[in-house]
This record gives structure tokens, sequence and C-alpha cells, in this order.
């Protein structure tokens, strides 16, 4: 046995030096001491879970963040970060993060598969990827090619116009997709600020905004009722919201369209709408004739029969809504926008019912964000030409003329192109920060990216993609790199925060706007010059947006003042829609929807599934307010709060399915089924079944949230872009929770 | 006495490296890899704040055993030079280690240090003892077993 440490230093004393035969390895690995070390110091930043980036403030202790807090005089964060933000320096130095790129050496794929992973250099990975990118395109064309990822940076998108990617897939038609299309042609924009604080009048349609953490929105809620103002929440199941609000009032699941054509249909019978806004600033005069004729139909007694509401209470919330403005019906993401095949009418009508109550762009409404102009990339380097973008769109999106404007989606068809119109038509995937969890029926795109020849994979914790990937990329994350962040939820007068990396690239991370520039060099090295004929340096280009925004001479300026903000007065707009032919006015009808396949006015649509003989429960999914969609599952603090989901059901289902606490049930729909614990509450309807999403991440390289909970897609069956088209479905709402089920204990 | 300590700071040394530095033969280095840096979850990280839990915070890199780590490695003048990497890798506190051994340091300084930086070790190699299935891997566990 050999001498261990421990005997040997029993017995020795002092030591005498020893020859040096062990130093070269020492040598290699540490060099002299440069820095004197632990100065703690504080740096500004902006949080990047959620959209707001709330401005933060980091300590930071020998160039490792120990603690973030929120930023005073931030205007979205209002000095304080939510749970999420505050607990993502476990994000940051996550031990499962990402940390060099790697290369799979099994040719086989599957999640039962050992990859074989071994580390390449960025070189050896950019230029594999590059090869792999141009060998598609000579073999099989543009439409070849999928990029699974957002439209920003804006490096990262001028690469894939100039590769001219045709697929470039995003998951906004989960989220307010609708809405950007509704809002293009009814107000002339999204308006991504709620004026809640100075609300009268708060309609919420499914939207649990107190429970949401963004602190903007919560709080301006909470501001508004002390102020005095009624909210008022349609929900299925009682949620914080519903607990906070003057009045909360059940409507069966997917419903809420009806309501809101009443609430129209009582606005405009009884002329109860604001005046003088409709009268200047709307086409309702124009189109008068046939808007009254149309609502006509969508009486309150029509709709109690469809949401099970009273009558006399829609009635009465109309003319409240109407009479004590300013009155606000906000829509947002996933709830409302996102969630039935009737979600693109809903967003129409609750957009209508905003300009009826004429406070778009005005106190107490939805107002466009003044911001500070900060140039993209496109305006500082302009580009060559790009190319036209020639081939077919693998999700289908084509068949939706007003959703390929807004160029977001359809991850909701992306799995049914791949595998039934296009089978085979995608070669080579890029997949940049998104899990195939995020996907309705997450197991069909499983299938999906088994198709793919090639796949790239970049993120920064390794989630389900990973198992498909050739080769993995490691993501720089949000405070470790350097941007100017505007203020676009509460934007009155515009403010901009700076994001410093407040943390170096952890091991050999690199942001998405790097590889751009990189794969750039490589495939399209003209679009990727300055025009004294150098590389784009992204820290130059940051300079230069910061310069030309005036917020300071340059970054390190910009980020020594943290925040700048130009105050000025809120003058409410007068010229709304730029779309030919509506003359600058807000649209109720929209004359040029039938040219682009869709209704002029909303129409009643009835949900994709309704409750049958087979499955006789409606099913419901939500995100917990303790996560972020399916990306903070594997946050120690916030898995530890939460770590997994369960089937939440109301006592009176439980008594009937003889049920208990805790028991495991299988729940099933037509697209699957799921195994999960039950959770017995009365805030859940007796006919609906609720399950949290984000849970059931199956990799196992997920250290805390691996293998715990269930997927909430697998029950739900599958679109394809046939159906949106059947269904009116012309906003692409993606149907996310659109499903119903049986359960049964087990 | 000075040959005793040659011979663990070559041995230290030498752990170190192998726990630094991936085989060149590939399936043993896919065996590395898989074990230490898989992108699919390493069953055995190497960095002792991924093992000690801090009060009112869950195991992370970059914690507080790597500023520890970086204090003594500052101590004596030196720091990692990977830059953007936690100093308390295993691999680095055993070429420390083996530093501080052949340099001749007091074995109280020897033990603080083994106190400070080597004694989660244990955690880590039964671990590595129980995933280990190349013949590289069992023989680095066995040996880290039999030398910590």
């Amino acid at each position: 046995m050999a001498l261990t440490r421990r005997d040997w230093l029993k017995t020795t004393g002092a030591g005498v030096a020893a020859a040096p035969a062990a130093l070269g390895a020492f040598e290699q690995y540490f060099q002299p001491a440069a820095a004197p070390s632990a100065a703690v110091t504080k740096a500004i930043s902006c949080c990047g879970i959620c959209s707001p980036a709330c401005g933060l403030q980091a300590t930071i202790q020998d160039g490792v963040v120990r603690f973030i807090e929120g930023l005073p005089g931030d205007a979205h964060g209002l000095g304080h970060l939510c749970g999420k933000g505050a607990a993502s320096v476990n994000y940051l130095y996550d031990p499962d993060r990402l940390k060099y790129p790697m290369k799979r050496t099994n040719p086989r794929k599957g999640f039962n598969e050992d990859p074989g992973w071994v580390r390449i250099s960025w070189t050896e990975a950019l230029d594999e990827i590059a090869f792999r990118m141009k060998q598609t395109i000579d073999n099989y064309g543009r439409e070849a090619l999928l990029f699974v990822t957002l439209p920003s940076p804006d490096l990262w998108l001028r690469f894939m116009n100039a590769m001219g990617v045709v697929s470039r897939i995003d998951h906004r038609d989960e989220c307010f997709q609708t809405d950007m299309v509704i809002q293009r042609y009814t107000t002339g924009g999204k308006t991504w600020c709620n004026d809640f604080e100075n609300s009268k009048y708060i309609l919420l349609f499914g939207w649990d905004i107190v429970a949401k953490a963004k602190i903007i929105y919560a709080n301006g809620i909470v501001e508004a009722r002390k102020k005095g103002a009624k909210i008022v929440h349609f929900s299925p199941n009682y949620t914080a919201t519903s607990r906070f609000a003057n009045e909360w009032i059940p409507v069966k699941p997917g419903s809420d369209l009806a309501i809101a054509l009443a609430m129209i249909q009582v606005i405009i019978s009884e002329n109860i709408y604001n005046k003088e806004f409709v009268d200047n600033y709307t086409n309702f005069g124009r189109y008068e004739s046939e808007i009254r004729a149309h609502f006509a139909q969508y009486t309150p007694e029509w709709a109690e029969t469809i949401s099970g509401v009273k009558a006399a209470d829609i009635r009465r919330i109309a003319r409240e809504f109407a009479t004590n403005g300013p009155a606000i019906a906000p829509a947002h993401k996933k709830t409302l926008c996102a969630n039935y095949m009737n979600g693109t009418q809903l967003v129409h009508a609750i957009s209508i019912l905003n300009i009826l109550a004429g406070t778009i762009d005005r106190p107490g409404g939805r107002y466009f964000p003044r911001t500070h102009s900060i140039p993209g990339v496109d305006a500082v380097y302009p580009p060559p030409a790009y190319p036209a973008k020639s081939g077919r769109r693998v999700d289908g999106r084509d068949k939706l003329p007003l959703v390929n404007e807004v160029d977001a989606g359809l991850f909701s068809t992306l799995a049914d192109g791949m595998l039934n119109k296009y089978p085979g038509m995608i070669k080579f995937a890029f997949w940049n920060a998104y899990t195939i969890l995020a996907f309705p029926n997450p197991k069909t795109m499983e299938e999906a990216m088994k198709t793919v020849d090639f796949t790239v994979v970049m993120d920064f914790i390794p989630t389900d993609t990973v198992n498909m990937a050739d080769i993995v990329l490691p993501s720089a994350m949000y405070l470790e790199v350097n941007d100017a962040v505007a203020r676009d939820y509460n934007a009155k007068y515009p403010q901009t925060v700076a994001r410093t990396a407040v943390s170096a690239p952890a091991f050999e991370t690199r942001s998405i706007g790097w590889v751009a520039i990189e794969l750039g060099k490589r495939l399209c090295p003209d679009y990727f010059k300055t025009p004294d004929g150098s590389w784009i340096n992204p820290a130059t280009l940051l300079d230069e947006k910061v310069k030309r925004a005036g917020l300071g001479e340059n970054f390190a300026d910009f980020r020594a003042k943290g925040i700048v903000e130009t105050k000025q007065p809120f003058t409410p707009r007068t010229s709304f829609v730029t779309v030919s032919g509506a003359e600058g006015k807000c649209q109720i009808y929209v004359p040029q929807f039938p040219a682009r396949g869709a209704d002029p006015l909303p129409k009643w649509v009835p949900k994709r599934e309704e409750p049958n003989e087979h499955y006789p429960y409606y099913y419901m999914t939500f995100i917990p307010a303790i996560h972020k969609r399916n990306t903070t599952q594997n946050m120690a603090i916030l898995n530890e709060i939460m770590p997994t989901n369960h089937a939440i059901i109301n006592p009176a289902m439980a008594k009937k399915h003889g049920i208990s606490e805790g028991q495991n049930v299988l729940v099933r729909s037509r697209a699957g089924q799921i195994e999960l614990p039950a959770h017995l509450s009365e805030t859940v309807p007796p006919d609906v079944v609720m399950v949290a999403h984000g849970f059931g991440h199956a990799s196992r390289a997920l250290s805390k949230a691996g293998g715990k909970g269930v997927r909430d897609g697998d029950l739900i069956a599958n679109p394809s872009i046939d159906d949106f088209v059947k269904a009116g479905n012309f906003g692409g709402s993606s149907c996310i929770m659109d499903a119903v089920c049986s359960i049964e204990p087990l | 006495m000075s040959a005793m300590r040659e011979h663990l700071a070559q041995l230290y040394a030498e752990l170190g490296q192998a726990l630094l530095k991936p085989p060149e033969e590939q399936d043993a280095a896919i065996e590395y890899y898989r074990l230490f840096f898989n992108p699919l979850g390493s069953p055995c990280p190497l960095w002792q704040s991924v093992y000690e839990k801090e009060e009112g915070k869950p195991p992370q890199l970059f914690g507080d055993a790597h500023h520890r780590a970086l204090a003594w490695y500052r101590r004596y003048g030196f720091e990692p030079s990977a830059k953007n990497e936690p100093a308390d890798h295993l691999g680095l506190l055993l070429l420390f280690y083996a530093k501080l051994l052949a340099d001749g340091e007091p074995a109280e300084v020897l033990e603080q240090f083994e106190n400070d930086h080597l004694r989660w070790a244990d955690a880590f190699v039964a671990k590595l003892k129980a995933e280990a299935r190349h013949p590289y891997s069992q023989q680095l566990a066995q040996r880290l077993d039999e030398n910590l």
C-alpha cells in the first residue's frame, strides 16, 4: 500500500526543499499573481431572466459576483428584483453550465445513446459548423437550414439574413405574436406599456398579473388599487390576482372571447364608448354600419350560454369599463394571446375594447413606449444587399400572411412541418437558447429533431436539446456581456440602462453575437466588415451605438452613468395605424384583413377542443410565479422552492374519482398521457385539471431539475398550419393549452 | 526526508495534472469528458465549491472555496493561468499542494492547506470510484483513493 500524505505528515517536520521535478506542471497551470486580491466593488447591469430586463446592482469580489439586488432609479424594477432575478447568481455559477465547445463522437442519436463528447476548440467548432452549413446550402438549398432562435442580437440576425436563412423560428406564437399581428393594424404597433397606475378600471382576461413577477406590471396594479381603481378578473381558476381584484368572475376555459365580444356589443349598442377618441382617432365612423351589424349578434345573453358568466354581470362590467375610465384591458404574453385556437380573435376584441375606452396612448391606458433610438448594426454599418429568401418555410408560416409580416413564430407547427409536410427537408439546424420543452407536444419535436443530419446547440445550461446535438457551444450569460438596454415597459419618457459584464465569461463561453461574426468571417465576410475593410468589432460597434443614441461618448462613458434618461412631457399620439388605407387612425374594422385571409372584425370561434365522453375535463396549464417558463427549473433556490409539478384538481373531482392528496394519477388526452401526483385545491374548478408548465426536463445534465415532474405539453395535440387556416387562427395562436383530458388514480 | 518530499510532490503533481489534462487516447478522453465536463451532466464535478454548501446558498461554481484557494495561491505569489475558471479545481489544488511540498513548506502549512482544500476530495473520489467505467478512470480513482 502506498504511503499516504497523512502518514507522511505525521512523521515529518519542517521540510527541506525537494528537487523541483514536479514544477513543470505547476508552471503550466499557474503564473505569477498580477493583481492584488479581494477588492469588493459594485457595478450596474440588467437582468436577463425576462424581457423587462430590470436594472440591478452586482456586488463583485475579485471578479466574481457575490450578490445582486435591484437598481434604484430603474424604471422597470423600481429598485427591486423578483425572486427569479435575485436568484440569477445561481444561474451564472450553476455547476451544470456548459463550459467548452464539445463534439459528439458517436453518430447514433437518441436519449439513450452516449454521445461520446470530446472537447474541441472554438476554431474547430466554427470551421465544422461553417463547412456543414455551406455543404447543406450547396447540396439542398437554403431551405434546408433551420435556425431556432430569436432574431437578436442584431449581429446574429445579420448573419442569418446574409446567409438567406428561410426558416428562422422563434417562440412568439406561444407568447404575444397574435397581439403583434392585431396591434399592427388596430392601434399602430405593439403597445407594450400599461399605465395601470393612472387607470381607474382594469379588466383582466385570465392574466394572473400579480403572481407573474414582472415587477413593473405587478407594481402598477398595486398602485392602481391603492388609488381606488377597480380591478375585475375573468379567470376559470382563483389566482393571486383573483384574490387581489375587486371582482373575480369565473369563466369556462377558452370562453373569454365571448365575453369580450358581448362587452363590445353593449358599449356600441348603448353608445357609451369614448366619443371624443372614437370620433377623432378611429375608423368607427367610416365602418359604423358594418361594425354595429356585426356585433349585434353577440349579446350578453348569448355570451352567458358560452362562458357561464351571467348576462347581467357582462352588461354591468361593460358599462363600468366604458364609463368609469380611464380603463384598460391589457393583453400580454401566453395568457390570452396564445392559449387557444381563438386567441387571435380574442386579442382583436380586446384591442377594440381599449379603442372604445379611448385610452390608446392616453393616461391610464395602453401606450407606446418612448425610448432612446439605439441604432442596430445595419444602421451603423450598412450591409450589402441581403440575398432573397428563396425556398419553403418548414413551419408553413407563409400560409398566414399577417404572421409573415411580423416575422415571428412558429414553434407550434414546426414539428408537423418537419415530419409531415416537408419530411427530410431540414438537414442542418442551429438551436440558440431554446429547449424542446418550449414546444407544444415536445415528444413530436424530439422525433422531428432526429430527422436532421447535423445539429448545433448553443445554450448556457444543458437542456434536452443537447441530446440531439452534434456540436454544443457554450453561451455567455446575460451578466457576462455589455449592452445598452432601453426601458420599454414603463416608458413615458426614454430611459436606458447599461448592461455591463459584471462577471467575465466563465470558462470558454462566448456570446451569440461573437459567433455571428466568426461564422460570418467564414461564410459571408462582406457582411462583417466595416467601411475601412476591418472586421466588425462588437466593442467598437457598441461604442458607436451608444454615441449615436446620445447615451455617452462611448460605452465606458455610458457605463459610468449607469442610467441615462431624457425627461420629457408625455404627449399623447394623434396619429396611429400607418398601414396603407388606415389614414393614421386606430382601426376597429380592419379593411386590410380580408385580403390577407383574416376577418375584418373579431367573430366567435370556439376553442379547438371541448370536453367529450372520452376526455370529460378541461386541461389548463400555467406558469408558476417562481419560475420563468422552462428555463429556471435548474436554478438551485427556485428549484428548492418549487421542484416539480402536480395535477391540481378540485376536491370534488378528487372525490368523484377516489383520488387523495399526493396520490399519483394518470392524465390522458388524445395526444398522450402523463403520470404525476395530485394536489387538491378549491382554487381550480371541478371540471379542470391544471398542470404547471416548465417541468419534466429529461436531461440528466440538469442536476437539480432533471427527471423531476412531467411535461405539460405531452397532452397538447400538435397542430398543423392547415388547422390554423381552417379555424381562422390568422395570428397563429399556438394553442398551448387547448386540450381536454381524463383523469384516473394510480 | 527530502527524497520522500520529492516523491510526494511528484505524485500529487501527477495526480493534479491527470485531473487537469485529458488523456490522449480517444476512448479515455471520452471518459474524461463524460466524467468531468459532460454537456449532459458531469457526474464528478471537479470543483470544491460544488461540494460545500455555504450558508444560505446552494452549491455553485466560484463559491467561497474559490476565493480561499485564490488567497492561498496569492500568498505565495501565484494565481491560476486560466483567468475565467474556478481556482478550486481539484487538479489545481493538488498541483499547488505539490508546490508547497517541493518548496519545503513546514508540515503545519501543509496540514492547513489540506484542511482548507483537500478534505472534500473524499467525496469527489467516492463519486469517481462509483462512476468510473474505463480502465483509465478506474486507475485514476484508485490512485486518488490511495493517496488522498
